[in-house]
């Protein structure tokens, strides 16, 4: 088999000490393949901020959504709510069927029994006149009765209480005896207390009330006895008697309900708090949020003396327009006092540098030497030049220099502005008071410089020396103040000193900017 | 700095050991790769896969081999895998040959023409031949790297070699129409 392997050893022999080199280039890209990691960090931190601002309105849009959405569905039941209110005993009726509602119930008992207290009060006032009115008394008793009688029967819940009543109802005959000498304005009282205590156990024995139907109704007849022999007594001593013992009877069975109530409590107290604390939560949850369009005027100057345009402006007199800054902002509750808060501005600066000469210089090699540093003129206003009159001696300068008027370099930039904020309310009533705190992202949107020489504008070029993107710190102080739960009046004066917008700015040019952010904010 | 000094450094993702083990290997394993490679262009490819692949793994290289060959096994595995993931290992003629034998003259064939004889086989019969011929591989291990059988490794290698020897006669015959 020597032979087999002769061409195998040709090329072994050949191929042995073969050896090819590689471009060079093939190193490079291995090397970025195993370290590209470490470069995507380093780019990390030059983009977090903005990233953050990002992500953060991005949060915020689609958690408000959300929230929203969670909104309509809770004014959804409200209407329901609103309709008990304008017929308290058929809201019952509707009402308790959909039982599985706690609030609505809780609404219901609190307006039945504010209703019974009514009629009941109505009636303590008859008691204490003389006998003439006892009988229109009579005839509101029984129509307080009437209503304990009819509103049972609308509910198939009373059932639970005539029960108990039925029983107490005999006892209490007794007892009314006994008891008949009481205080009547004060048994009143109770009697008003205990048939809205009453309304109130019939709505919560809803669900045990088919089997007791038939006693419900012996029970009724009894009342209904008490309530005929009270009445066919001519003698006022008597029906107040009767009254009493009526208010006696419901009182028994308001403490009979009252027991039974407390043993019922056991579980639908607990459903009902649950549900009760289920929309506090709710209720909070929707109030977290704010959205607030505002608007103010800003003004813009530097703290120390300089100028970002040219060396030689340092000195001069400067002065700031007024301008206006507009935008959105949405902001996430913490807590009651505690708030986060991103937008989006629009802002908007003028800024004027005074005393200062232009004029067409006729040698171009002068007009080479007086360029501005950090402006970029335009084409058409190339050959002019911009002298400060500060740094001219007048005695020295031709008499045409001096000659001419002192015009102004007018500067306007504007940036989009991204706040990230934070607020804290030291005051948080119907007037509030709280502090702001954060920093705004900057991208410049527009950048101008204008002469201005006896009220004429030219425009002449533009600033090279503004970063594309800066930052702000922001300092302010809010007062606010509630048109309605929902809608707020903010004025903000806020200082916002801004970071590396500048560069290459000459003296101690620190620029800030001022504004009063006015505005609506309405929470959901 | 010596080999394993280097080979810890790699190990800690240090560019400068790297780059030393990469200068010290490359033309080795570039040479494996024009082999196992169909031109150029992929085997560049494939040493800067493997390269990749080898400092990524090298915490897994153990000192009682040679590093050399740890690397070419890795080139050698990258290679295979590219065929694999395109799944050129079946397009080949699956027909059994027989083994003859062959035997040529060694005279004066140039590298370069050798070389592009290899790229210029089919897939799999120039991975059999490089593995079988060249790199000491049994079919038995063969028959697993490609996933065939050992049957599918020899006759591979069978018409490898007949191809190889019949483009060395025809090259032979007429050597100025094969300088291409």
């Amino acid at each position: 088999m020597s032979d087999k392997k002769h061409i195998d050893r040709l090329f072994q022999e050949k191929l042995k000490n073969f050896e090819a080199t590689p471009d060079d280039a093939l190193w490079d890209n291995i090397h970025d393949r195993l370290h590209k990691d470490k470069r995507k960090r380093r780019v990390i931190p030059i983009w977090w901020k903005v990233a953050g601002v990002a992500a953060l309105l991005a949060l915020l849009f689609t958690v408000g959504m959300k929230l929203t959405s969670n909104d309509f569905n809770s004014n959804a039941t409200n209407p329901i709510v609103d309709t008990e209110k304008q017929s308290p005993i058929k809201s019952n009726e509707t009402m308790i069927p959909d039982s599985g509602n706690s609030d609505d119930i809780q609404n219901q008992m609190e307006r039945s029994s504010s209703d019974v207290t009514e009629n009941s009060s109505d009636s303590e006032d008859g008691l204490s006149d003389n006998s003439d009115k006892t009988s229109n008394n009579k005839s509101k008793n029984n129509r307080l009765n009437r209503k304990l009688t009819t509103t049972p029967e609308s509910n198939t819940n009373r059932i639970a209480n005539s029960d108990k009543s039925e029983t107490k109802g005999r006892d209490s005959q007794d007892k009314l005896n006994k008891e008949s000498f009481l205080n009547s304005s004060s048994n009143e009282n109770n009697t008003g207390n205990s048939k809205s205590a009453v309304v109130k156990v019939s709505e919560n024995n809803e669900n045990n009330s088919n089997q007791n139907n038939l006693d419900v109704k012996k029970e009724k007849s009894e009342i209904d006895k008490l309530i005929k022999d009270s009445k066919n007594d001519t003698n006022s001593k008597v029906t107040n008697a009767s009254e009493k013992t009526e208010s006696i009877i419901t009182e028994e069975k308001k403490e009979e309900t009252t027991k039974e109530t407390k043993e019922d409590k056991s579980i639908e107290d607990a459903i009902a708090e649950a549900n009760t604390e289920d929309e506090k939560e709710k209720e909070k949850k929707l109030n977290r949020w704010n959205i607030s369009p505002n608007v103010a005027p800003v003004y813009f100057n530097s703290l120390g003396k300089g100028s970002s345009l040219d060396e030689q402006f340092v000195d001069n007199e400067k002065s700031s327009e007024v301008t206006m800054s507009y935008g959105v902002g949405g902001s996430y509750a913490i807590n009651e006092r505690l708030k986060v808060r991103a937008g989006i501005n629009k802002v908007d600066m003028g800024y004027n540098t005074n005393n200062v000469l232009a004029f067409r210089s006729v040698d171009p090699t002068s007009q080479a030497r007086l360029q501005l540093s950090n402006v970029s003129i335009n084409d058409d206003a190339e050959n002019m030049t911009y002298l400060s009159t500060e740094s001219l001696n007048r005695n020295i300068t031709p008499e045409i220099i001096n000659s001419k008027s002192d015009g102004s370099l007018n500067q306007r930039f504007g940036f989009i502005e991204l706040p990230l904020e934070v607020e804290y309310a030291f005051i948080n009533k119907k007037l509030g008071v709280n502090v702001i705190g954060g920093f705004s992202t900057l991208i410049v949107d527009n950048n101008e410089i204008f002469s201005v020489v006896n009220g004429t504008e030219t425009r002449i070029g533009e600033a090279n020396n503004i970063n594309n993107m800066s930052y702000s710190a922001n300092f302010g102080l809010g007062i606010n103040y509630n048109i309605s739960e929902k809608v707020k009046v903010n004025v903000e004066p806020t200082f916002k000193y801004q970071i590396n917008t500048f560069n290459n700015s000459s003296g101690d040019f620190q620029p800030y900017f001022i504004g009063i952010y006015t505005g609506l904010s309405y929470k959901f | 700095m010596s080999l394993e000094q280097l080979i810890e450094q790699c190990k800690k993702n240090d560019a400068k050991a790297q780059s030393q083990i990469y200068k010290l290997f490359a033309s080795k394993l570039f040479s494996l790769s024009l082999k196992y490679s169909r031109n150029h262009a992929e085997a560049e490819d494939n040493l800067q896969d493997a390269f990749v692949t080898i400092f990524k793994k090298i915490e897994q290289f153990k000192s009682k081999g040679s590093l050399e060959g740890w690397m070419k096994r890795i080139a050698i595995n990258t290679a295979l895998q590219r065929y694999r993931t395109v799944g050129v290992f079946n397009i080949v003629n699956e027909g059994q040959i027989e083994d003859v034998s062959i035997e040529i003259d060694d005279d004066n064939i140039g590298i370069d023409y050798l070389l592009q004889i290899i790229q210029e086989l089919p897939d799999r019969y120039r991975l059999v031949f490089n593995l079988y011929a060249l790199d000491d591989y049994s079919h038995n291990e063969i028959a697993e790297m490609l996933e065939i059988s050992t049957g599918t490794s020899k006759s591979n290698l069978a018409r490898a070699r007949q191809i190889l020897k019949d483009k060395i006669e025809q090259y032979r015959a007429s050597p100025n129409s094969q300088t291409l």
